[in-house]
Order: C-alpha cells, then sequence, then structure tokens
C-alpha cells in the first residue's frame, strides 16, 4: 500500500476513535476537544483528496468558529462531569447497538462487495480542475453556474434559520 | 474572463421568488414602520401567497422545462404540490391570526417563517437533483422546529420542539448521507441521470440499494412513517394547535412530493426492491398509528396519531406505483391534497375552541354542537372526512389509494388497509358521539375571530363540494403524475 493510502487510512481511524470519545467523555470541555480533533483530520483527509480549500475551510469554519462557540456554551452552561447518557436507558442502549451493528454490516457488505469500482465517476475529473486553473477557480465557478439556484436557496435557509433563533432566543419585547 | 451561465428560466422558479420576496417584505415592514400593528401582517402574507398561486397557475399552462443547470423541473407535478402547499398556507394563516392575536405572540416572525417553509416545499416538489432537493426539504423543516416552539413560554411547546429539530438533524443527516451514496456512485446528483445509470444495475446496485434505503429513512422521519415516527405525538402535540393544522398537511405534502419525486424519477429502475420495502413500512405505519389513536385520551394527541396512519394509507397508494399503474402516485397527490381540507380543519376546530377558552381533551367536546352549532358540524365533517366516509373527500382518497392496490394485482394490501380504516373509524367515531350526543359541559367564551371562520369554513365546504365533484381533482393529480 503506497504512503498516501496509508495516511489516510490513518487520519481517518484517528477521526473515527476521536469522534467515539467524543460521546465518551465525562468532561464536556474534553468532548469539545476531540470534536476538534475529529475536525482536524477530517481537514487532513480533505488535503489528502487535492480538496485544499475544503479543507482550509473545514480547519476556519467548523474547528475556528463553530467550536470556539461550542466551547464557550459548554463552559458557561456545564458544571462539572456529566453522567454518560448512554448508560442511563439500558434498552434503548441495547436497541442502539443492535441497529448500529445492523448499518455497519450492511455497509460492510456493500463496500465489501466491491461495488464501489462499479459506480460511474462524476465529471470533475483531477484534469479539468487543473484546466480551469485549481481548486478555488473550479469551486467558485460550479458555485455561480451550476448550482446557483441552490447557493440562492441557501441563503434563504441561512436567513429564516437567523429568524427563527433570534425569535426564540430573545425577550420579548 | 468570460464564464457561461447555464440557461436560466426565471418564469419557472416565479414561485419560489414570489415567495422569499413575501418573507422579505413582511420581516422589512417591521423595520421600516414599526408603529404598524394589527391586520397588516396577514394580509401581506395573503396577499404574497396569492400572487404565487397566480404564478403557479400561470405556469401550469407552460411545457415542462428544466432550468438552472437541471436544479429545477417545473412541471405539472410541482404546480400540483404548489398549489396544495399554497392552499394550505392560505388556510393556516386564516386559522393563525386569532391566535397569535390572543396570545400577543410575535406575528413578523410567525408569518415570515411560515412563507419560508412554504416555499421549502415549493423546492423540494420542484427540485431536480439531490442538491436542491435537501435544501428544499432543510428550508421546508428548520422553520417548522421554530413554529413548534413558537408559543416559546410553555414547556410543551419547547420540549416538542427540541425533540423535532433533534431528530429532524438527525433524519436530515441520513438523507444527506444516502445522497452522498447516490453521488458516489453514480456519479451525478441528477435525478434523470441517477436514473440512467440506476437502470442499469451491474456491480454498483448494492450500493445504490443502501442509498436509496437511506434517503427512504430520511424523507421517512419527515412524513411520519412508522419506525420513524416517535417525534410526532410529541411536536404535534407541544406546538401550537394552529402550528400543528399547518405542519401536519403542508409538511407531509412536501415530504410526499420529495418522496414521490425521488422514488418514482431517480429510482423507478429500482421499483422491485423499494416496493416491498415501503408496503412493510406502509404496513406498521397503518397498524400502529391507527392503533395508538385508539388508546389517546387527548383529542389532539389522538390526531397526531391518526396522522401517522394517513401516512400508511398514502405509503400504499406510493409503494403500487409502477409506469403502468400511475394511479398508484395520483393517489397519493389526491390524498395530500384532500387531507390538507380535512386535518388543517380538524385542528383548526381544535384551536378555535382553545381560543374561546376550551380544551381539546375528550371531556372538552362534549355537546360541542349544542354549544356553538356551526364549530361542532364543522369537526364532524373532518372527523367523517378523515374517516373516510361517502359523501366527504376523504372517501375518494382513500378508494383511489386501496384501487391502486387491486390494480397493482396487491388486492390483500386493499383489504388490509380497509379492514385497518375500519379500526381507526372507532375513535373518530368516539368523538363523534360526544359532540353531537352529549350534554355540554364547559362554557366557552367568544372572542370575535372573522378569519378563523372563513378558513375553516372553506375547508369544511371543501371537504363536503370535492367529496362530490372529485373528478377534475383526480383529473390534476393524474395530468400532474403523468408529466
Amino acid at each position: 500500500m503506497e504512503l498516501h493510502s496509508l495516511l489516510f487510512l490513518a487520519f481517518a481511524a484517528v477521526a473515527l476513535i476521536a469522534a467515539v470519545l467524543v460521546l465518551l467523555s465525562r468532561n464536556p470541555v474534553h468532548s469539545v476537544l476531540f470534536m476538534l480533533l475529529t475536525f482536524v483530520n477530517v481537514a487532513a483527509m480533505f488535503v489528502l483528496l487535492q480538496a485544499e480549500f475544503i479543507a482550509v475551510i473545514q480547519i476556519l469554519v467548523y474547528s475556528g468558529a463553530i467550536l470556539v462557540l461550542f466551547l464557550f456554551v459548554v463552559m458557561l452552561l456545564a458544571g462539572g462531569e456529566r453522567p454518560l447518557p448512554v448508560l442511563n436507558q439500558p434498552l434503548q442502549a441495547r436497541a442502539a447497538v443492535i441497529v448500529g451493528l445492523v448499518l455497519v454490516s450492511e455497509l460492510a457488505l456493500v463496500v465489501l462487495t466491491s461495488t464501489v469500482g462499479g459506480g460511474r465517476r462524476g465529471p470533475d475529473s483531477p484534469e479539468r480542475i487543473a484546466a480551469v486553473g485549481g481548486n478555488i477557480e473550479a469551486l467558485g465557478r460550479q458555485l455561480y453556474t451550476t448550482w446557483l439556484l441552490p447557493f440562492e436557496i441557501a441563503s434563504v435557509l441561512l436567513l429564516v434559520a437567523a429568524v427563527g433563533a433570534i425569535y426564540l432566543a430573545k425577550e420579548d419585547l | 474572463m468570460q464564464v457561461p451561465l447555464p440557461s436560466i428560466d426565471l418564469f419557472a422558479v416565479s414561485p419560489l421568488i414570489a415567495m422569499t420576496v413575501t418573507a422579505s417584505v413582511l420581516l422589512l415592514i417591521t423595520i421600516f414602520a414599526p408603529r404598524v400593528r394589527g391586520a397588516v401582517y396577514p394580509l401581506v402574507t395573503l396577499a404574497g401567497l396569492l400572487v404565487t398561486l397566480g404564478f403557479v397557475l400561470a405556469l401550469l399552462a407552460r411545457e415542462p422545462v428544466v432550468t438552472f443547470s437541471g436544479s429545477w423541473r417545473a412541471d405539472q407535478f410541482s404546480q400540483y404540490f404548489g398549489v396544495t402547499v399554497l392552499l394550505a398556507a392560505m388556510l393556516a394563516v386564516l386559522i393563525s391570526d386569532s391566535w397569535l392575536r390572543l396570545h400577543q405572540v410575535s406575528q413578523v416572525e410567525y408569518y415570515a417563517v411560515l412563507v419560508c417553509s412554504t416555499a421549502g416545499m415549493i423546492v423540494s416538489a420542484s427540485a431536480y437533483d439531490l442538491m436542491t432537493l435537501f435544501l428544499g426539504i432543510e428550508l421546508m423543516s428548520v422553520p417548522t422546529y421554530v413554529l413548534t416552539g413558537f408559543a416559546k413560554h410553555r414547556r410543551e411547546s419547547n420540549e416538542g420542539a427540541m425533540k423535532y429539530f433533534l431528530l429532524g438533524a438527525f433524519s436530515s443527516a441520513i438523507l444527506l448521507y444516502g445522497m452522498t451514496w447516490t453521488y458516489g456512485v453514480t456519479g451525478s446528483t441528477r435525478f434523470d441521470q441517477i436514473a440512467s445509470f440506476a437502470a442499469q444495475g451491474g456491480a454498483a446496485r448494492p450500493a445504490v440499494l443502501l442509498a436509496m434505503l437511506l434517503m427512504v429513512a430520511g424523507l421517512g422521519f419527515k412524513v411520519a412513517a412508522v419506525p420513524f415516527h416517535q417525534w410526532t405525538p410529541d411536536a404535534y402535540q407541544g406546538a401550537p394547535t394552529v402550528v400543528t393544522a399547518f405542519m401536519s398537511v403542508a409538511v407531509k405534502a412536501g415530504a410526499f412530493a420529495a418522496l414521490v419525486r425521488l422514488l418514482t424519477q431517480a429510482l423507478p429502475g429500482m421499483l422491485d426492491d423499494w416496493r416491498p420495502i415501503l408496503i412493510v413500512i406502509s404496513i406498521l405505519t397503518m397498524l400502529i398509528g391507527n392503533l395508538a389513536a385508539i388508546a389517546q385520551t387527548d383529542v389532539k394527541r389522538m390526531l397526531a396519531y391518526s396522522s401517522i396512519g394517513h401516512t400508511g394509507f398514502m405509503l400504499v397508494g406510493l409503494a403500487m406505483w409502477s409506469r403502468d399503474n400511475t394511479l398508484g402516485a395520483s393517489s397519493v397527490l389526491f390524498y395530500a391534497l384532500a387531507y390538507v381540507f380535512m386535518n388543517l380543519g380538524a385542528f383548526g376546530v381544535l384551536a378555535w375552541m382553545e381560543n374561546h377558552g376550551g380544551g381539546t381533551t375528550l371531556e372538552h367536546m362534549d355537546g360541542l354542537f349544542a354549544r356553538a352549532p356551526a364549530a361542532g358540524l364543522a369537526l364532524g365533517i373532518f372527523l367523517l372526512g378523515l374517516m373516510g366516509f361517502p359523501l366527504t373527500i376523504g372517501l375518494p382518497a382513500k378508494v383511489f389509494v386501496f384501487l391502486s392496490a387491486v390494480r397493482a394485482g396487491h388486492t390483500w394490501l386493499a383489504v388490509l388497509g380497509f379492514l385497518i380504516s375500519a379500526v381507526a373509524a372507532v375513535y373518530y367515531l368516539r368523538v363523534l358521539a360526544r359532540l353531537f350526543a352529549y350534554e355540554p359541559r364547559y362554557a366557552l367564551a367568544s372572542p370575535r375571530q372573522p378569519l378563523m371562520v372563513l378558513g375553516l369554513a372553506i375547508c369544511a365546504t371543501a371537504t363536503v363540494v370535492f367529496g362530490l365533484l372529485f373528478v377534475p381533482l383526480l383529473d390534476f393529480a393524474e395530468r400532474a403524475v403523468g408529466s
């Protein structure tokens, strides 16, 4: 196996383990920090996939902005250690384990029957991305031509989410 | 540097533009005319919805068009659901007005959020690729989370909103995961290209199957199908009743639009795989929704469970769809529109009673007809409709669904559905008996709420009139499916 794939697997493994630890740590601050570790590893995976721009955004927006907010909220609200939510509901925990195992085995079945090679490649090959001048250029072109309408709809979605959040959070005027 | 734009047909997206303009105008009124009070907001909202309806009806006359490089498809199907959700939104505005005024709830945010949710439903019905579809589903759902928690000083409202939000976010993640699988395997997010790839089959078939399962599960949450229904009773009961009235019919219509288009236009080649899944889900949904409804003592919660049951009936129709049996899909469309009048009306009468100081438990239904004949009669009509009684729109809705099952050769499913709807009649009849035969137990105040009375009158009239004249509606649904 070449170095590239090995690195990818290593980053993926760390990201996964950190994601599990987000759920299992008793201290909420630790959870947030493990989440940070997950996000940084995901960013590294994006770099390996030659999606440098997405990697930078991942670090800036998720690791930088959003997780800092998380950390603020956790530090302001949470006092001390929390009980593990998983262990409080034995019935739910058992059902979750069973459903989770079924889902994982389904995924494993699909991946192991080697169907990935049977898929069809998307139109954006590395050559085409290089032809328009690189990652950011290709993304910008796509966003404002092919994906123009979804882009605009996303702006409406953000607007209504902001209006709703402000309404629910504000004191009555 | 020249970047060629894709072909853009603004007329095709005019309903969406009109809706976002309406929402913006509503928000801007408060900024530039903060002293404006009273009837302005519902009137502006209604005007915006009417203009949008005008665009939708104008688009009906056009040939189907795919624009914005395949993101948007304006055809009879999207216009059918456009009409459905716009009617639901207009009726919701009519019945919400008095609740907002009586509880002095902020009107601007309410109507702006309602309009955005309706815009999301229009997007879900018109989306022709997975990205647009996902954003449409989110634009439809996020406002309804806010609306559920709109009575923000009531504990149940907060609880319902929280549950709805968390499970909704979870289901969106599942839906999105299915979409990434679809893109990863088929190399495209456009419905027609997914369809052409899925039709080939080959080595990638299991992966497409997995993607399809994940997407059906994600949309199953939104339509409240068993086993993805757990949020429904709490969210529907916790939400302000006028909100429940809107989201129980409109979100269902929007999510069914997405489901029908996804399965019949992007994955028709997988019919043999999704049909058995949908049959199992539909049977579970019909059984659990209707059986759980019998045990309820609160009519609002009972209607929440009954709404799960109705999802089951609609899923029967969708499961029976095939290229030769389009009645399967058109019966779902017909049901969605019929459901708007019946269910929005039923929840509307409950909201009317709450506004008058009444409650929603069974005891509060006692003698409503003697106390307030019009309200009692209206609720009676809606419950008969939901039951599937002759002379209401509920009967043809159910009959077409079961007829499609018979045509597809699954007569047993039609018989089963008929038996379950007969069992379901028990809990509707229980309320009906209390409405008409019992002695009144609670006094009702009488605030003036002309818009709500108008809204409920429209619902009741439509339930009865379309119960007789259902053929034009079915024709419309047939044309929508055929386009």
